[in-house]
């Protein structure tokens, strides 16, 4: 009797338990979020051990090292070019008359942009990770003195003398100048967004900036990046150049003489509907010709065809004699040859309204694109001898530098950095990111919208969503590999079907990846890292106050705060991130981002409302719907702030 | 080495034509039918007798295979992309419709099989990546449009509405379809050369320059960046001419092929031109620009009506469907309709559109639709029915017509965007808000007569 007792109690205690699980899950779920109504999650999307995103943080990577070369420089005499390569830590010496890495040191936290003296003697490599410019001995590669930066030092410039040393700051939007021989401090000049790419004339008065990322606007406003003109003698803004509808511009040259500027930029199209992929629908690739004497105009010209695109362009040379120009199209693995000449008339003869044609014209190349140059995957920086007869291309993905025969327009030779030879799961995944040839005739790539895996600062109306009605921002990628569900709305359970099929018929407009490219492609977007968090630049003791606000569960007046409107109910660590969605009083429910690295991704909220992690609060924020902020008094806002910076 | 002992001839060409291999129809010599029949007369321009044969240049007359053994007559071939497969269109008997056979080249003995057969003539068949083709079909007296099929569920699906007749298909590198269009409507005996995806959406006018009554057809993209085609049509002396896929647009000209009647003109993976026609001869030939006219197979019993190489072309790319059958209408989006032909704003003189009508052709008459309201930007978005044949007149406020477009359609679950009205193919949207999205589209039905301009 005893065994059948027993067996009747365990069978009882199971279908209790079975009728009694839905329900007590149901209240677990409620009791967790706060959210009544909750929709049902298996207990591993709470209970399971997520791993911290990785970071740039000055450490070697796992896996093969890929040299990644980003910036250029060439020796006075021609002989010698620099290359910093940015996946190896390490800037190269390479001997041009071998084809070879000669000698190579090492930089630490990627080295990015490289400049060199006049005389050949300086070197200056800037280290984006580790907010420093290293200057080095040209003929020993000794190091000779670090110079301290703000967040991000990306493109570097020299004087002529080697006497001055200007970095653009990326993440602090500001311009370094410093005197190298002088005690006098060095002198920030606030920049646009993101600033990439310096160019110094080469009488050394005009410094100018290409900025990235477009600058800070209304949702739906015309976007517009900006050109910063530095009086390099003074170290003052002289001015700023507003191109409008233009981002990512990662390069930029000057005339000898100062009086104008190209820069490389993506025209892009997103106020309107993702409709019409065709004809540059999202964007087009583009130079813009800004001419920097007083009253000087600005025209932005296409660099595409009407049936031919040229993603992603990067770097820009010009011709010492001023006459041609290069353009490396990362997303199309070219380079453009440009007429100067064709460009300084157009823009100095054609009405206004006709230029404004032009500007969004495809057949306008023809006026004045010269050729089109192969190049390996992923062209990005170019440098030309001094004498301008060879164009040096760093092929970022293939480990390799194009020489280019400038006046003859065609590739020479190509020298190989000697990366690995393997490519892993993730290598090719990068390659496939930052390829436009996906995409319906090739009018951009995953990179056009994520810059390195990251935003672009825009909003843009997907039609799928419905005409006018649905304006999303991009979201990072950067540790993103364990925030599933994707999508703002939450909607893909898995990042290959973010990427797969529905992606190519909405976005791509052409076939879908097929799987072994869609494995690679997450793995890459797996494996993108954080960026430094940098916590040197913020208080110990303000993100400790910040720590305490954001976990805090009473209000200043001791009213204790509900569940659902606590910051840690849907940001909690370590992803910072519940991974459900939300309505948070922002005309509809979202999927509550992560918030690994939330101070570089800015504007914030689906479709980019708030221009700053303040105004989350400050302006989006009236009723306690997204979290209860309104007791807070400004301190307490500004520790949560610098807390929410430090993660 | 099966399909040269298949062909059982021995190549006798010499320099870059040896080895060359392709499919040719072959019209009896005196029928007449290339001359007399007009571009779907398919009885007049592939009388009985007519064949597809496959052949080496530098063949002897008899030296072929005949590709339609045990078929009445056929014509029309297209080869697959990898290079191992035939499609042509063909009939059994004279008094059977004329279907889309299909062929394996490397079945020796292999007899073509029926590949789709819809009820009613078909022609002009041609491949599309994922085991799909697509090709023409019409009634005698028209008109005819493009359908596309799967070899693999046989599923057939109708992708042109316009009224006009649309053939001679073949894929764009970039996974469009390039055509050719002549409407109806216009009652001019014209045809220019359109493009449109493999599900029908998004039909525009190829960005070629065409004069009025000029006849386009046989439009195949170049291994560069070009697009031929055959400028004539059946009756008249055709010539090749060629347009540039990418800049500039405009510029379409005459290729001196030295061939005084031209027919087909098909690209050669070194970068030439395979075509059929007559020189001192009639025939096949090889031909570069700059270069003289090779012939490569002649046979005085037949006259060569087309010729395409055997050759692997590579994969095609596809383009996923956005079509949504449930939805059963399209949307419309323009973003300015007062811009035209490359002009910003209106016309010089010309006044603002402050209203537009849309047309449609149904049971061969022109009928009104619907209205909408232009908004001050100059943009309108409305939902119209879906797979029927539409057009959209401005208006100014005082009802006078501002322009008129020409025939297009929406396929169900479409959204169609315009830049402008008759904007230059080369012109991009500028980046601005549309006021017209402020609003949910307006559903286009018959205007009620107080409504009428």
């Amino acid at each position: 009797m005893k065994p059948l007792a027993g067996a009747l109690v365990l069978l009882a205690a199971v279908v209790l338990a079975w009728r009694a699980a839905p329900s007590w899950h149901q209240r677990h779920l409620d009791d967790a979020t706060g959210r009544p109504g909750t929709k049902r999650v298996s207990c591993l999307h709470c209970h399971r051990r997520v791993p911290v995103p990785p970071a740039f943080d000055g450490k070697p990577r796992p896996g093969p090292r890929y040299l990644d070369p980003e910036g250029l420089a060439v020796s006075p005499d021609g002989r010698l070019l620099f290359v910093a390569a940015e996946g190896a830590d390490r800037l190269l010496e390479v001997d041009l008359a071998k084809a070879g890495v000669s000698r190579s040191v090492d930089i630490g936290g990627r080295p990015h942009g490289v400049a060199l003296s006049a005389d050949g003697r300086l070197l200056a490599v800037s280290s984006r990770d580790l907010d420093k410019v290293v200057l080095l001995d040209a003929a020993t590669l000794a190091v000779k003195r670090e110079v301290a930066t703000a967040a991000e030092p990306l493109g570097v410039a020299l004087s002529a003398d080697g006497r001055a040393l200007f970095a653009a700051q990326g993440a602090a939007d500001s311009v370094l100048c410093v005197r190298l021989k002088s005690s006098d401090p060095p002198l920030h000049v606030v920049a646009g967004r993101e600033p990439y790419a310096l160019a110094l004339s080469r009488d050394g008065r005009v410094l100018v900036a290409a900025n990235r990322m477009p600058s800070p606007a209304r949702t739906r406003d015309v976007p517009s990046s900006e050109l910063t003109v530095v009086d390099a003698g003074q170290g003052r803004v002289a001015d700023r150049r507003r191109l409008p509808s233009a981002t990512l511009s990662e390069g930029v040259a000057v005339a000898a003489d100062g009086s104008f500027a190209l820069v490389p930029v993506l025209r892009v199209r997103n106020l309107i509907p993702t409709v019409d992929v065709a004809r540059g629908g999202l964007m087009n690739s583009a130079l813009a010709f800004v001419d920097l004497r007083p009253g000087g105009r600005t025209v932005q010209f296409p660099l595409d065809e009407v049936n031919a695109f040229f993603a992603d362009p990067a770097g820009v040379a010009l011709a010492p004699d001023g006459k041609t120009a290069f353009v490396a199209h990362g997303g199309a693995d070219v380079v453009t040859a440009v007429d100067v000449a064709a460009l300084r008339h157009l823009a100095a003869s054609l009405k206004p309204a006709e230029l404004d044609a032009l500007q969004d014209d495809l057949g306008a190349g023809e006026r004045y694109v010269l050729a089109r140059i192969p190049t390996r995957s992923n062209p990005r920086a170019m440098a030309l001898s001094p004498d301008g007869r060879r164009l040096y291309v760093s092929e970022r993905l293939a480990d390799s530098i194009a020489v280019i025969d400038a006046p003859g327009l065609r590739l020479l030779d190509r020298i190989s950095l000697g990366g690995p030879e393997t490519l892993t799961a993730e290598r090719r995944g990068a390659r496939r990111f930052h390829d436009g040839t996906a995409t319906f005739q090739g009018q951009f790539s995953c990179r056009s919208c994520h810059p390195e895996g990251h935003v672009d600062a825009l909003t843009w109306d997907f039609e799928i969503d419905g005409l006018g009605k649905e304006i999303f921002d991009p979201i990072s990628l950067r540790g993103i590999r364990d925030t599933a569900p994707f999508k703002w709305t939450g909607k893909n359970p898995t990042l290959a079907r973010q990427c797969g099929p529905r992606f190519s018929r909405v976005l791509m407009r052409a076939d879908p990846f097929p799987p072994d490219q869609l494995a690679d492609l997450v793995a890459y977007i797996e494996s993108i890292p954080l960026l430094p968090r940098r916590l040197h630049e913020l208080s110990a003791e303000a993100v400790e106050r910040g720590r305490e606000i954001f976990f805090r569960k009473r209000t200043n007046l001791g009213r204790e705060i509900p569940k659902k409107d606590r910051c840690s109910t849907c940001h909690p660590p370590p992803l910072y991130t519940n991974r459900m969605s939300a309505d948070v009083g922002t005309d509809g429910s979202f999927d509550a981002p992560h918030l690994s690295g939330i101070r570089y991704s800015a504007p914030y909220l689906h479709d980019d409302r708030a221009a700053s992690i303040e105004e989350i609060w400050t302006l989006h924020n009236s009723s306690d719907t997204h979290g209860v902020s309104n007791d807070m008094n400004k301190t307490q806002l500004n520790d949560l702030v610098i807390f929410l910076r430090s993660l | 080495m099966s399909l040269l002992a298949v062909a059982g001839c021995a190549p006798s060409a010499g320099g870059r034509a040896a080895g060359l291999m392709f499919v040719v129809t072959q019209v009896p010599a005196g029928s007449g039918g290339l001359r007399k029949a007009s571009r779907l007369d398919l009885d007049g321009r592939y009388p009985l007798g007519s064949r597809v044969a496959l052949v080496f240049a530098g063949a002897r007359p008899g030296d072929v295979r005949v590709l339609s053994a045990g078929l009445a007559s056929a014509g029309a071939p297209a080869v697959s992309p990898d290079g191992r497969r035939v499609l042509f269109a063909g009939r059994e008997s004279a008094e059977s419709r004329w279907a889309i056979f299909e062929v394996n080249l490397r079945a020796v003995w292999g007899r073509p099989r029926k590949a789709a057969d819809l009820g009613m003539d078909c022609a002009d068949p041609a491949y599309l990546a994922g085991e799909g083709i697509v090709f023409s079909c019409g009634h005698k007296r028209g008109p005819w449009s493009l359908y596309s099929a799967s070899l693999k569920t046989g599923g057939v699906e109708r992708i042109t509405f316009g009224p006009g007749d649309a053939f001679d298909p073949a894929p764009l590198r970039d996974g469009r379809l390039l055509f050719s269009w002549a409407d109806l409507a216009s009652g001019r005996p014209a045809a220019a050369l359109f493009v449109v995806n493999q599900d029908g959406t998004w039909v525009e006018a190829f960005a070629a320059a065409h004069p009025r009554d000029s006849f386009a057809r046989r439009g195949r993209r170049t291994r560069d960046s070009g697009v031929v085609f055959v400028s004539g049509d059946a009756g008249s002396h055709g010539r090749i001419e060629r347009v540039e896929m990418r800049r500039p647009m405009v510029r379409r000209r005459a290729l001196a092929t030295g061939l005084s009647d031209a027919r087909s003109a098909e690209p050669l993976p070194d970068g030439a031109l395979l075509l059929a026609g007559r020189s001192t001869q009639d025939g096949v030939f090889r031909w570069r620009e700059g270069g003289r006219l090779e012939p490569l197979f002649a046979d005085p019993r037949f006259t060569a009506a087309e010729a395409v190489p055997v050759a692997a072309s590579g994969p095609l790319k596809g383009r996923p469907s956005t079509v949504d059958m449930a939805r059963g209408s399209g949307t419309l989006l323009c973003y300015d309709s007062n811009q035209s032909d490359g002009v910003v704003g209106p016309h010089r003189g010309s006044p603002k559109a402050a209203r537009v009508e849309f047309l449609a052709w149904k049971d061969g008459v022109e009928a009104p639709l619907g209205w909408s309201a232009v908004e001050s930007d100059g943009s309108f978005l409305v939902e119209a029915p879906a797979d029927l044949p539409i057009r959209v007149r401005t208006r100014d406020f005082r009802s006078r017509a501002v322009s008129t477009c020409g025939w297009f359609w929406v396929r169900s679950g479409e959204v169609r965007s315009c830049i402008g009205c008759h904007e230059g193919h080369e012109r991009m949207a500028t980046n601005r808000l549309i006021k017209a999205l402020r609003h949910d589209a307006r559903r286009l039905s018959p205007m009620e007569r107080r409504d009428r301009p």
